[in-house]
């Protein structure tokens, strides 16, 4: 069987300002994970219509991220929570 | 051993250069000898052939004293004779044109020519000395001459040897049958020598060195090829051999996990790359990127973002997910790979197409929400005649939101309930409707997600007569006219379909319904509860929900908080849902305390309905009436937070009962797996003496616990 991953991933380019999770927290659909200033200087929230556990943080506050970059692997919650 | 003729012995004649400058004029035509010895301090040091010399200068006999100097030769390389010649001494004078003969007594007698001696040699009465023969056996090292044919004419034993052949098997054979065609044909072309060629073939590894042989016109006329052993070569071969098979069998692990990896420099140029690579998601061949920058690539234009360029800033591992341009999703991980000194060496890029994965997890999805949108359903259906729903709760954040739908109740507002999957949402609707005075009305529920589409409508609004083939011919009412002066719950608000949010958009602003196929507006007196679990904003944003609906709905919002976030209702809950089972089934089940802490401890991702489902499930499975935390355990997914977490206490509670009931866990679970006491105490970090009276007090206050609550 295909190993069952998920990812979340930045959508924009900017720096990590804030870490909402560790490796091996439990999230919640829509928890904010991340909080990326972009160069524009407003910052962007990241959370996910997903539940499950982080797998890996991939990403530390100060680090630079660009579109695509993946910020940490996730195992989703093999059963439906609320949404999506 | 022979010896030599006296009479060609020559003279030394020595000139002394001491006192003599470079410019110095020499008159050379007073040396009569066709070699002439210079000196210094007393010392022999250089030889000039005078006959080449003066073959140069022909018409004048003065030379200056550099030129001497520049044609001369150290004497360091002439060989020194003794009246009696043995044969490896040959060797010796095979290299230069003269010999200096020794006396006994130290002195020299003079000199004598190459051709000379070589001349002695052959008048020897011995015939078996063959010069040639001689000094090819005596090389350490294979030696073949070939012709101008390019045939092969002669070789000594060692050549044979390592060339794994025999005489009969070479001479007088093409020599291409056993060295390099090519090579031949090229020395014979250019006059210059191969050195160093390696040449491996099967189980013979050696290295060849091809030179021409001149003759007088400076001809090539025939070639010397130098053989020499590489030792360990088989070796060496079979190790290649081995690494290579292996090779192709690691490209095919790999290539069966990673669908392309490429290998870069520090300085992130492409040094490799896997067999199979990902169909366009490079725009140029990859064969001519060898060598090349892969950063240059993103400043093409040609590619982004690059792996390489995060890992070589961040010097860590670093993934992106990448789509190319026929859309795939490119999961792409670069991960450095350090020398001693910390520094990145390589970076390996692997990358994965995860378009499958991808369309796969969104329809597995989909379809578990089907399945859960069913069973919750099913769940509903078997509820509903069972119990009349009634509302359990200890917690504030609940009580808080109880006293507001009290308030609301009274004042027929239009209501927006969030809050995850199985937080009792419905519940607290009907609740709503009960408090207030619209209870002796209807209570209707529409599931805005269950419906189809094309049916949502005419269920909301009603249908004209005649309105559309195959409806009821003399129209319908639809749920807001049934549900005139009583409530609407709709459920799942965030599924309703664009167009009919428009029509709901109406219905709240002006009070009234227009059915399906008329143009009369019906008047309607309804109090609206829209629930969802979605996040309405975030729908906003993405398009798929009116802002203006939005607003319109959100007047009074509730968030219903999900269980883990009220532990104080799980005790209740459970114990209310546990007493209704009992009264059902006339049976006497029971929580143990500990129980309670398993199901307060679990976060409960399906709430009420989660707890409602397993209480269920417990009862129906155990045997004892007394269900304990270890039973409860089995039914709960508890392997992520339990095993990795710490253990996490959610309320204030005095800090000795705390610790000892973290202690009488821990000795428990020890207990079950260790089995024995010393090597529980081992996993635990103490002595076995405590593990083994604490284990016996817990055993005993059980049974004492048993004892009081066996019933009469
Ligand atoms: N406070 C409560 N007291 C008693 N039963 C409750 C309570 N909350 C929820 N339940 C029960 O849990 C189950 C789920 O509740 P409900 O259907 O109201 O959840 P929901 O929030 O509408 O879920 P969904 O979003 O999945 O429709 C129902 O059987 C309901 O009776
Ligand atoms: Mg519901």
């Amino acid at each position: 069987m295909a190993v069952y991953f998920g990812v979340i991933i930045s959508p924009c380019q900017g720096r990590v300002e804030r870490v909402e999770i560790t490796n091996e927290s439990r999230i919640y659909e829509w928890d904010p994970l991340f909080y990326i200033k972009t160069p524009e200087g407003h910052v962007e929230v990241i959370q996910i219509g997903v539940s499950g556990e982080i797998e890996s943080l991939e990403v530390q506050v100060g680090e630079a991220v660009i579109p695509g970059m993946v910020l940490a692997y996730i195992k989703e919650d093999l059963y439906v929570t609320g949404t999506d | 051993m022979f010896s030599i003729a006296r009479e060609k012995v020559r003279p030394i004649i020595t000139f002394n250069i001491d006192n003599l400058k470079e410019e110095s004029d020499i008159q050379v035509s007073n040396f009569k000898e066709p070699f002439l010895f210079l000196k210094k301090q007393n010392q022999l040091f250089a030889y000039v052939h005078l006959n080449n010399l003066l073959q140069v200068n022909i018409e004048n006999q003065q030379i200056k004293l550099k030129t001497l100097l520049d044609s001369s030769k150290s004497i360091d390389s002439v060989c020194r004779l003794n009246e009696q010649i043995s044969l490896p001494v040959l060797f010796q004078i095979i290299g230069e044109p003269i010999a200096i003969v020794k006396r006994e007594n130290g002195g020299f007698d003079g000199y004598i020519r190459r051709e000379d001696v070589l001349a002695e040699l052959f008048k020897q009465e011995n015939k078996s000395v063959d010069l040639l023969k001689i000094i090819l056996t005596s090389i350490p090292m294979g030696i073949f001459i070939l012709d101008r044919e390019k045939i092969i004419i002669n070789c000594n034993d060692s050549g044979l040897k390592m060339m794994k052949s025999t005489a009969e098997q070479v001479m007088n054979q093409p020599a291409e049958k056993l060295f390099s065609g090519d090579h031949i044909k090229n020395v014979f072309a250019t006059g210059k020598t191969i050195l160093n060629h390696v040449q491996i073939t099967g189980d013979t590894g050696v290295l060849l060195d091809y030179s021409p042989i001149f003759n007088f016109k400076e001809e090539v006329e025939g070639i010397v090829i130098v053989v020499q052993d590489l030792p360990m070569v088989e070796e060496m071969a079979m190790e290649i051999e081995y690494i290579k098979n292996l090779n192709k069998d690691m490209n095919a692990i790999l290539s069966s996990i990673y669908d392309e990896i490429l290998v870069v420099n520090q300085k992130g140029e492409l040094i490799r790359f896997s067999d199979n690579v990902i169909p366009g998601f490079w725009k140029v061949d990859l064969k001519e990127m060898i060598g090349k920058n892969i950063l240059e690539l993103e400043n093409q234009g040609l590619f982004c973002p690059s792996v390489t360029r995060m890992v070589l800033e961040k010097k860590k591992k670093v993934s992106i997910v990448q789509e190319t341009r026929n859309g795939r999703k490119i999961l792409a991980v670069g991960n450095p790979v350090l020398n001693e000194k910390n520094e990145i060496d390589r970076i390996i890029i692997a990358s994965r197409d995860i378009t499958e994965t991808t369309r796969l997890k969104t329809e597995l999805k989909e379809i578990r929400k089907i399945s859960e949108q069913y069973k919750k359903e099913l769940d509903d259906f078997k509820n509903k005649d069972r119990f009349i729903k009634k509302l359990i709760y200890r917690s504030p954040k609940m009580e808080r939101i109880i006293n507001q739908a009290r308030k609301i109740a009274d004042f027929s507002s239009t209501v927006l309930l969030h809050g995850e999957s199985g937080v009792g949402k419905e519940v607290i609707a009907q609740a709503i409707h009960q408090l207030g005075n619209r209870s002796s009305k209807p209570f209707l529920k529409l599931n805005c997600g269950a419906i189809p589409e094309n049916l949502l409508e005419s269920e909301l609004f009603g249908y004209a007569k005649g309105a559309f083939t195959g409806a009821d011919k003399n129209g319908k009412e639809g749920y807001f006219k049934q549900a005139d002066q009583g409530i609407i719950f709709l459920d799942e608000i965030g599924e309703m379909p664009l167009h009919l949010q428009v029509k709901l958009l109406r219905v709240l602003q002006e009070q009234e319904v227009i059915p399906v196929g008329s143009t009369t507006p019906i008047k309607v007196d309804v109090q609206i509860i829209a629930a969802t679990n979605k996040q309405l904003e975030k729908l906003v944003e993405a398009g798929t929900f009116r802002e203006d609906l939005y607003y319109r709905l959100n007047v009074i919002p509730l968030h219903i908080p999900p269980l883990r976030e009220r532990i104080e209702d799980i005790s209740v809950l459970a114990f209310h849902f546990l007493q209704q089972l009992n009264d059902k089934y006339n049976k006497s089940f029971h929580l143990t305390p500990d129980a309670i802490n398993v199901l307060e401890f679990y976060p409960w991702p399906g709430n009420v309905r989660e707890l409602q489902n397993i209480i269920e499930r417990l009862i129906v499975s155990s045997e004892d009436p007394a269900i304990n935390a270890e039973f409860v355990s089995q039914f709960l997914k508890l392997g992520y937070d339990l095993k990795k977490s710490k253990p996490v206490i959610t309320r204030v509670i005095p800090l000795q009962e705390a610790i000892d009931h973290v202690e009488e866990q821990l000795i428990l679970l020890a207990m079950k797996q260790f089995k024995t006491t010393t090597k529980a105490a081992k996993a635990l970090g103490v002595s076995q003496s405590s593990v083994s009276r604490k284990y016996q007090k817990i055993l005993n206050d059980r049974n004492m616990n048993i004892e009081n609550t066996v019933p009469n």
